[in-house]
């Protein structure tokens, strides 16, 4: 009996969520499809950049910097004997150029973001705007999600490129203290490691990210309930589904790459 | 004109307009009167499109709205109607300015100097001019709601 509802419960949580991406999905065309329109909105996705861009770089930096400042230690302490220390340059940029910079990056985006743009529509749901824009034949997913969306696509891979940069010297700091590991040697490292291919994937993972973050952001903001409860729970289910999907497409896009 | 006939809504078990049957004659005024929960809001969010009606027929200037997508209320419908929302529901990230401005810049693609001198225009017609560069929620409930009725 007891089993018979958990499997109930289980296909009815997995019916909606297969509706759930179905429903995301068409709003991710329609902002995709609104693109044409850009030009009636380049204060909004102006502003959007500075918000998602600008704005992210201070958090963003320090977050690299202790990155790679923890990667420099957990790569020096644990290579053997045998092993040349400059390798451990070759270790860190790979490390950091195809894993953790897009990922914290669009962790720490999720947070920041995603959070921010499903309060911001999920309160503009509830107090009647989306209606107001509506009633003003204005389309809300062109003027609210695609100035998002086109800021984001080029804001996230901004934002990688000094992610990137700061994580690796911080990650070149880490190793001089660690195992006294010169500039020279970790240049070498990394010139044996360096793949242009890995820039392109690291690159399409941040830009791919980006639409996550605000489609993920928009969509919950969209289907926000009533009140500051229904907010809140919106604004903390954006985080978590694009957190989980950013994590998802990391693994898909790198085997993808992978086996390409 | 608006006409409508046999307009029923639900949400859930819960029904709101009830075979609303109903003709607003050009230039008049009619004004609906009822208690809170009525359906008062609703049946003004069928007319504009913002929300479905079960069953029933619509029809504006001639034009019978059932089967209407967004599309068609935007091109049709929604340009010749304003609806005052119960809280104003102004953009609260804009001045009122800006709120005015932004139908204008989006829907009607007038140019900034033509938008200034139709915010300017509007906002002296309710007698509250000077204030453009004011948030939503620096103004009263009453204001809200006429700032919302120019925009």
């Amino acid at each position: 009996m007891n089993l018979t509802i958990y499997i109930e419960k289980i296909g009815s949580y997995t019916k909606s969520t297969i509706e759930g991406y179905g429903r995301l999905s068409i709003m991710l065309f329609h902002a995709f499809s609104s693109i044409r329109k850009f030009h009636l909105y380049i204060s909004e996705i102006v502003e959007q950049f500075i918000y998602i861009g600008r704005r992210s770089l201070p958090i963003v930096i320090i977050t690299s910097i202790f990155i790679g400042l923890a990667l420099g230690v957990q790569i020096g302490t644990q290579m053997s004997a045998l092993t040349p220390p400059w390798v451990e340059g070759g270790l860190i940029l790979r490390s950091i150029l195809l894993e953790m910079g897009p990922i914290i990056i669009g962790l720490i985006l999720s947070g920041r973001v995603a959070a921010g743009i499903a309060a911001e529509i999920g309160t503009m749901k509830v107090t009647e705007q989306l209606d107001a824009l509506r009633s003003f034949a204005i389309d809300p997913i062109e003027y609210l999600v695609m100035p998002r969306l086109i800021a984001a696509m080029f804001a996230v891979p901004a934002l990688l490129v000094f992610a990137d940069f700061f994580g690796i010297i911080a990650g070149f700091i880490s190793s001089y203290f660690t195992i006294n590991l010169g500039w020279e040697g970790f240049l070498k490292g990394m010139h044996h490691s360096f793949y242009v291919s890995d820039v392109f994937t690291s690159l399409i993972k941040a830009f791919i990210f980006g639409i996550v973050i605000v489609i993920f952001g928009s969509y919950f903001g969209f289907n926000s309930q009533r009140g500051a409860s229904g907010v809140g729970k919106a604004t903390t289910l954006a985080v978590v589904w694009s957190s989980v999907d950013i994590l998802m497409l990391d693994y898909v896009i790198s085997a993808f790459l992978f086996f390409l | 004109m608006i006409k409508i006939k046999n307009l029923h809504k639900s949400f859930g078990d819960f029904r709101v307009l009830n075979g609303i049957d109903l003709t607003v004659e050009e230039n008049k005024i009619l004004s609906i009167i009822g208690k809170s929960g009525t359906g008062k809001s609703v049946l003004l969010k069928n007319i504009i499109g913002l929300i479905t009606p079960d069953k029933g027929r619509i029809e504006i200037d001639g034009i019978d709205t059932s089967g209407f997508g967004e599309e068609e209320f935007n091109k049709f419908i929604r340009p010749k109607m304003a609806l005052v929302f119960q809280n104003g529901a102004l953009w609260d990230s804009m001045t009122i300015g800006a709120n005015i401005d932004l139908a204008l810049q989006i829907q009607q693609h007038l140019d900034k100097k033509e938008r200034e001198k139709r915010i300017k225009e509007s906002l002296e017609a309710v007698g509250l001019s000077n204030i453009e560069n004011v948030y939503p929620n620096e103004l009263s409930g009453g204001n809200c709601q006429s700032y919302s009725n120019e925009a």
